[in-house]
């Protein structure tokens, strides 16, 4: 696993003012062919698909 | 200004009426991180707004935000309308119906009204994205904690759309985020607010 | 679903796939591909709208004067659900 120094400044992180949150901007990369399905999911975007899939389990 | 389409934005269909999940998921009509207080939230901040494609984003969530609204009382008119007497009784829903009857009404699930406490509206655009950021992601966990609770599918459905939703519209904040920093000056974000400074001090 | 329910399903279906390509070129204003997907299905929720209308009921106030009543009462709201 990278420690946080490894990446700081390197590659897109490279010029990014400290101070502020950056989420990455979306491409428009893929489209789900099948739109009931992504309906049903709530977006078009594959990219975005994000299910829950947590439990608290038993014992 | 708003128009009206007769239809729910995903459809719900409930068969059984369920008086313990409904005092559950009214947390998501009128509770601290529901859709009232989003859509509030976005319909109000816009205004202060410095870009125009940013008051936009934030007109079209907040819209969408109303249409969660119409689902999740969908949701809990369903959940209700058929209960007996009995089942009023026991499930302690019997607490919101002497006060309601089967009326629709903005509380949290522990009963906290809904009130404009549960959000901020602020005036500076990087704050504002950044609680609505904040938003979408209480929204989300509030119906991750309700997925845990549920294993009717016909509540399940509609609950991870609108749970999907909320990602999607975090990511979109998180984009106008950028938006709003790339018109600012990267070597300082904060020396002005853009919504409400008209010039900054030359020895600032 | 009998055929009102699908055709109204299909709506949801083209209107959300609209809301979720609005939302993307609200911040991705100059994407061409997304435009050109969103006006693909703008083209096809209108024709689907006029359908349903026509043969069921006006979804919006807009067409409920068609004929010699007013049709908007006759729809059912939207929370009464396919089994009410």
């Amino acid at each position: 696993m990278m420690d946080y120094q490894d990446y700081a400044g390197v590659g897109a992180w490279k010029n990014r003012p400290l101070a502020m949150a950056y989420v990455e901007i979306q491409r428009f990369d893929k489209v789900y062919d099948d739109l009931e399905k992504a309906y049903r999911i709530g977006t078009i975007f594959p990219d975005l698909n994000k299910p829950f899939n947590g439990r608290r389990c038993e014992g | 200004m708003w128009n009206y389409e007769k239809r729910l934005q995903f459809p719900v269909n409930i068969k059984e009426p369920n008086a313990k999940l409904a005092q559950i998921i009214i947390s998501q009509y009128g509770g601290p991180d529901g859709e009232m207080g989003a859509s509030m939230r976005y319909l109000s901040q816009r205004y202060a707004m410095p870009y125009r494609e940013i008051g936009g984003l934030l007109t079209d969530i907040g819209t969408e935000e109303l249409a969660h609204l119409e689902m999740v009382a969908t949701i809990i008119h369903q959940l209700t309308r058929n209960l007996s007497m009995e089942e009023i009784g026991r499930s302690g829903f019997d607490k919101y119906y002497v006060d309601h009857t089967l009326g629709i009404w903005p509380q949290a699930a522990g009963g906290v009204p809904f009130n404009a406490c549960e959000f901020q509206s602020k005036g500076d655009v990087i704050t504002d994205l950044s609680e609505d950021m904040a938003a979408e992601q209480k929204a989300r966990t509030t119906y991750d904690n309700i997925l845990r609770l549920i294993k009717e599918p016909d509540v399940c459905e509609p609950i991870k759309f609108l749970r999907e939703r909320e990602i999607v519209h975090y990511q979109r904040f998180g984009e106008a985020l950028r938006m709003a920093t790339d018109k600012l000056n990267e070597k300082n974000f904060y020396a002005f607010n853009p919504g409400f400074d008209k010039c900054e001090n030359a020895n600032g | 679903m009998n055929g009102k329910e699908q055709l109204l399903f299909n709506i949801g279906v083209v209107d959300f796939t609209m809301v979720d390509l609005g939302l993307f070129l609200d911040t991705h204003p100059t994407d061409q591909k997304a435009l050109e997907y969103y006006q693909h299905y703008a083209q096809i929720k209108k024709q689907l709208c006029r359908e349903f209308g026509k043969k069921y009921y006006p979804l919006t106030m807009a067409e409920a004067d068609s004929g010699k009543k007013w049709s908007w009462g006759d729809a059912p709201l939207p929370w009464e659900g396919g089994c009410a």
